[in-house]
């Protein structure tokens, strides 16, 4: 079976701080695979080095076979990441900014109506779509951001702490949102320091503190493996 | 090239807001306005100018200095004879003054070769340079009454004299020579008809850079503040034609607010000269199309290509500067080198000739790209062409170096993750 994502032994460092000690996992097709650590850990570096925006200091990551270094313009047709906390052009209408992403993805026009049809459902923000984005609360800006990475129906999404700093039902409807496109065959690497959000997206997690990958595996392994009722559990544990 | 464009539209979209537009359209509104005001003064000025005079010495000569000056455009009214601070005290400002006060014995004294006073009184409101250019104005008054009683008084005494011969035995005929050309003309009379066609050059050179410069530096700083770089880093997208789109998308509309400021500026020098800043002097026509004192379409071309060059070398700078900045608010900090090396051509072309500068100030000038559409502008009018070429050839070379460094940068972790840190290190290690 086709991995979607393969990183091996991958380090990063920046001067003399190291901030991934050589960490390896995999993402299966129609996979969610959930990052999850605290902050500072080396997730974020991670998810940028996969998305082509960070070169490795060593190690290596393939993206559906593809090498990030050889072939990271093949990668960048068909990952799409969604940066922590990242907003949109300010001046931009939210419509706006999804027609120009959908010209930066294709350069069909009929596929960017498709892009734009799909992300549109996904936004829901109806009439607003309309409104420059600076006048978007912290919540409708996240959903046009998760619109616009997944309008092009990538085969691996990068999800940098997508519900951070959202209140309850918006976090929730990203969630679903996530889940909804991991049935359509899209795989999904998301990183968290929310525990309980990881727990409930992911098939499988992996546990990431000061640079180093500590173990992987489903929730339930993991619960059983360290004998924890929770993911705060066992990360307790493990650094205990 | 679809992308490019797609990148092209989005940056200048960005660019042209109702908070970059409206303080361009204010400055326009208020250059005009001043022009307009500046030319309804000048109007004013031309006009003959109210005097007041009080004729003390009631003589031939007193009449004949009413005479002269009424020849020459003031409008005279006469005053009763009386005590000064009385007639001040009891009529207003306007019915008082200017005054002129021909003092009795004025005849008399001048029939004996004694030089006279002639008191003259204004009150002073402000010292800006309308006030002073119409207190000039009234300086004329004694120049006036003294060239022509002069000659009055040479005729009389002197039969058969020409007074103009004797006042001035010798005048000068001026030659001014740029280049192999020669023309008949003072070399004031040319620098001023030269700084009213030229001086708006240097400050919509140096308006535009700084402006290009801050814009492409503010676009990076905000793409990284709002981490919609990553997003485009990440995506199907050359780094080139990102770096392309944000310089061009940045030089356009730099090029457009800059037509916007030449509207501006053209309406002001109208205002202050009457016209488009073009002599209207027959004489100083001639004598500066004898010097090849004029901007040909060739000459606008290379003056074009030479600033052109220079906002895409501070465009290419700035950018790389952008990077540097951790947020919008950093890029005034990041940037202030830049502005600092454009203010240096354009401060010394302003009040010195270059190339009399000691050799390591002259280098250091040519050595900065922004200098050479300051120097192009003058050495063009003066026909010294190469020095404009090989400027050209400098800034395209420095043009080619900052674009390849900016690609790098984009092209490597650096773009997220080089900024420049003002904090302070740490005295001693733990």
């Amino acid at each position: 079976m086709t991995k979607a994502l393969i990183v091996n032994n991958l380090k990063k460092k920046y001067k003399e701080v190291e901030a991934l000690k050589g960490i390896s996992f995999e993402v299966g097709e129609g996979e969610i695979f959930g990052l999850v650590g605290p902050n500072g850990a080396g997730k974020s570096t991670a998810l940028k080095i996969i998305a082509t925006i960070l070169s490795p200091t060593s190690g290596s990551v393939t993206v559906f076979d593809y090498d990030i270094k050889k072939d990271a313009a093949k990668i960048r047709e068909i990952i799409s990441y969604l940066p922590e906390e990242a907003g949109a052009y300010k001046n931009l209408s939210g419509i706006a900014y999804l027609k120009f992403m959908a010209a930066i993805f294709t350069d069909d026009t009929e596929k960017q109506k498709e892009y734009l049809e799909f992300a549109i459902k996904i936004a829901d923000l109806r009439s607003r779509l309309k409104d420059k984005a600076k006048t978007y609360s912290k919540g409708m800006t996240r959903k046009l951001l998760i619109a616009r990475t997944v309008m092009s129906k990538p085969k691996l999404i990068i999800l940098d702490e997508p519900t951070s700093g959202l209140d309850v039902i918006n976090a929730y409807e990203i969630r679903n949102i996530i889940r909804d496109l991991a049935k359509q065959g899209m795989s999904v690497l998301l990183s968290s320091h929310n525990m309980l959000e990881i727990e409930f997206l992911s098939q499988r997690i992996g546990i990431i503190h000061e640079g180093k990958i500590h173990v992987t595996g489903t929730p339930a392994e993991l619960k059983k493996e360290y004998q924890a009722n929770n993911l705060e559990e066992v990360f307790v544990k493990l650094n205990s | 090239m679809k992308k490019f464009l797609v990148l092209l539209k989005k940056e200048i979209r960005e660019l042209i807001t109702p908070q970059m537009i409206i303080p361009i359209v204010v400055m326009v509104v208020i250059f005009s306005l001043i022009g307009n005001l500046m030319s309804k003064e000048a109007k004013k000025m031309q006009t003959p100018q109210d005097i007041n005079l009080i004729d003390q010495d009631q003589s031939q000569t007193s009449q004949e200095i009413i005479k002269i000056l009424e020849a020459g455009n003031f409008k005279i009214t006469i005053l009763e004879n009386g005590k000064i601070e009385e007639i001040m005290k009891n009529k207003p400002d306007r019915e008082t003054l200017p005054l002129i006060i021909i003092p009795a014995g004025l005849e008399k004294g001048l029939n004996k070769f004694e030089a006279q006073k002639i008191a003259i009184y204004r009150r002073v409101k402000s010292f800006s340079l309308l006030s002073s250019i119409k207190s000039g104005n009234l300086d004329r008054v004694v120049a006036l009454i003294n060239e022509n009683l002069s000659n009055q008084l040479i005729s009389k005494n002197l039969k058969n004299a020409n007074p103009q011969f004797l006042k001035y035995p010798v005048v000068s005929s001026e030659f001014v020579l740029i280049g192999a050309n020669v023309a008949n003309i003072g070399l004031s009379q040319l620098m001023g008809a030269m700084q009213s066609q030229t001086a708006f050059i240097p400050i919509i050179l140096f308006i535009v850079i700084i402006m290009a410069a801050q814009m492409v530096a503010a676009a990076v700083a905000a793409e990284k503040e709002n981490k919609t770089f990553e997003t485009l880093l990440s995506s199907p997208i050359g780094r080139k034609t990102i770096v392309l789109a944000k310089l061009v998308g940045s030089g356009i509309v730099a090029l457009l607010f800059a037509a916007f400021y030449m509207f501006g500026f053209r309406s002001y020098i109208q205002g202050i000269t009457g016209g488009n800043g073009a002599p209207k002097n027959p004489a100083l026509i001639e004598a500066l199309n004898k010097l090849g004192l004029n901007f040909g379409s060739g000459d606008y071309i290379l003056l074009g290509i030479s600033l052109f060059l220079a906002i895409l070398c501070a465009l290419a700078i700035a950018i790389i500067l952008g990077i540097l900045a951790e947020d919008v608010k950093g890029v005034q900090t990041v940037i202030t080198p830049l502005m600092v090396m454009i203010m240096i051509p354009y401060f010394l072309t302003l009040f010195f000739d270059i190339n009399t500068l000691s050799p390591v100030l002259k280098y250091l000038v040519y050595a900065i790209p922004f200098s050479h559409p300051f120097l192009a502008s003058q050495n063009i009018l003066t026909h010294n062409y190469l020095p404009v070429i090989l400027g050209i050839v400098y800034e395209l070379v420095i043009f080619i170096i900052f674009v390849i460094i900016a690609s790098k940068i984009f092209s490597s972790d650096k773009v997220l993750t080089i900024k420049l840190s003002f904090k302070k290190k740490k005295l001693f290690n733990r």
